[in-house]
């Protein structure tokens, strides 16, 4: 059998353990549903197509959110990287701003932003664009001079070392940055909603909490986890396909 | 034109230096040479003398502090599409297939896609690479690449060839292997050539003249002429006349490299 068809073997049965897990769960605290429980209760939400709109709610604040911290994350970045003075000043702030755990500027946001989807994709954005800025700044930073140094020697024009040096060198890191932060986006729009709203994944879970449908909610969450893991599985794949250049050696 | 490439009275000092003392650093001082057409001029010295920024200054790359760079009859004011530079390993660009770094100057100058694609085969071709042509760097081997690094320097059809320790990083063996490449293309495609090295035995293989420099401020100590017949093969690197020169030029470049190791340099 060969490698990575054992590797896919046990990472399945990794997966069915779930099942057991749950078993476990619901035999040791009362309140916990059994699978069966929680199989019905998906049924009843995906079945029934009111679980549809929140989805969509949620994953659009997250599109947003991650739209803007591209636009943001990567303009904040080159400008950083650009221009040392302004990068010594600020790559410390930003550096220490990473670890505040920034789901503390949350009622700000809704204050400013009020209870609507606004504050949702504000926060989305908050929490994306961090990883996106320091991509961005690491990325210019790691430019091979020696490459820089080749298309200045062809006699090339600005633009054109920008275009055929900076950006094909900077792709991997800053595409890596946008990876993680889309992860961080999907946290903060979920996060916000879990606080303060109306609509949306995070609002489904505090929601079925709060009335008790505990089973509902433990769908909702395992949802929220599959979705997840193809939001990434989708995101490495393109990042593999970006970098085979790479990954190429003398075997293939 | 007899003599390519004329320098007079070079001198480089870098102002906002790096140095502890935060003096202004000065790199090379008043060089003046000739490399006629076809010539294989190497420049050697000891590590950090300088060269490398002479190169530069030759390739319009730096500007000099004072002092001219005169090509194919012209004072430089910047890069001269005739000539074409060779770095150091890894120059080569990693996200592009073999032929694709080939073609990137021809891209440059907007050459149309068909056009620059049969050029890049064929500089391709000439050193060798032409099975790999779709591979891409981290597939090659590091002589490979520097092979790849000399295609794409020759695809513009330079006269003038300026080489910076090109098989610095590469093991001895593949480094003579190299070294006897490069003459193959030389005598194919009769280019001059300065070429920058610390190795005397590189020099002595591949060059018709060596111009030893000294530690900084570097100033060209001697001139050696290499009476060496081509092609140079193992054999003739290794007879008396070869071996005497070798220790001509050790003894110059001996209290040259001391300096430049013990720090008693600028």
């Amino acid at each position: 059998m060969s490698l990575k068809l054992s590797i896919r073997l046990v990472q399945l049965l990794i997966f069915g353990l779930a099942f057991f897990f749950f078993a476990i769960l619901s035999r040791a605290f009362p309140f916990f549903p059994s699978s069966l429980q929680i199989l019905r209760a998906s049924g009843e939400l995906f079945v029934s197509g009111d679980v549809y709109a929140h989805i969509f709610i949620t994953l659009y604040e997250t599109a947003a959110g991650f739209v803007i911290a591209i636009a943001l994350g990567i303009g904040i970045g080159l400008l950083l990287g650009v221009d040392r003075t302004l990068g010594e000043v600020f790559e410390p702030i930003i550096l220490s701003s990473y670890a505040i755990p920034k789901i503390i500027f949350l009622p700000l946001l809704l204050v400013i932003f009020g209870v609507g989807i606004s504050s949702k994709i504000a926060n989305a954005t908050l929490h994306a664009v961090f990883p996106i800025i320091l991509n961005t700044l690491v990325g210019i930073r790691e430019v091979n001079r020696v490459h820089v140094k080749v298309a200045r020697s062809m006699n090339a024009t600005k633009a054109q070392t920008f275009t055929k040096v900076y950006f094909p060198s900077m792709v991997l890191p800053v595409f890596a940055g946008m990876r993680i932060g889309v992860g961080f986006g999907f946290l903060g729009s979920l996060l916000a909603e879990l606080f303060e709203a109306k609509t949306g994944l995070g609002f489904l879970v505090a929601s079925f909490y709060n009335t008790g449908q505990i089973a509902k909610m433990l769908a909702v969450i395992l949802f929220v986890f599959i979705l997840t893991m193809a939001i990434n599985a989708g995101m490495m794949g393109m990042e593999n396909r970006l970098s085979h250049w790479r990954k190429a050696t003398w075997r293939n | 034109m007899e003599e390519l490439i004329v320098v007079k009275g070079v001198s480089k000092v870098f102002e906002d230096s790096s140095a502890k003392s935060g003096d202004p650093i000065e790199a090379i001082r008043n060089a003046d040479f000739q490399v006629r057409r076809s010539e294989f001029v190497s420049l050697l010295g000891p590590s950090g003398c300088g060269k490398s920024t002479l190169l530069d200054i030759v390739g319009g790359l730096e500007r000099p502090t004072s002092g001219e760079v005169v090509i194919e009859g012209e004072k430089i004011k910047g890069t001269h599409p005739k000539v074409a530079m060779v770095f150091q390993p890894m120059s080569v660009f990693p996200w592009r297939t073999a032929v694709e770094n080939a073609e990137f100057g021809l891209e440059l100058q907007n050459v149309a896609p068909k056009l620059r694609r049969q050029k890049a085969l064929e500089v391709i071709q000439l050193v060798g690479l032409a099975r790999f042509a779709d591979k891409y760097p981290s597939q090659l081997s590091g002589g490979m690449n520097q092979r790849l690094a000399i295609a794409r320097a020759l695809a513009l059809d330079p006269d003038i060839l300026l080489m910076d320790e090109p098989f610095g990083a590469l093991d001895e063996q593949t480094r003579f292997l190299m070294g006897l490449e490069l003459l193959r293309i030389w005598e194919a495609t009769k280019k001059t050539i300065l070429f920058v090295t610390h190795s005397i035995s590189e020099a002595i293989q591949l060059s018709d003249r060596v111009l030893v420099m000294s530690a900084r401020p570097s100033v060209i100590r001697e001139e050696i002429i290499i009476p060496l017949p081509r092609p140079r093969t193992i054999e003739s690197l290794t007879t008396d006349i070869a071996t005497s020169i070798e220790r001509q030029i050790w003894d110059i470049l001996k209290v040259e490299a001391t300096k430049a190791l013990t720090g008693d340099v600028n």
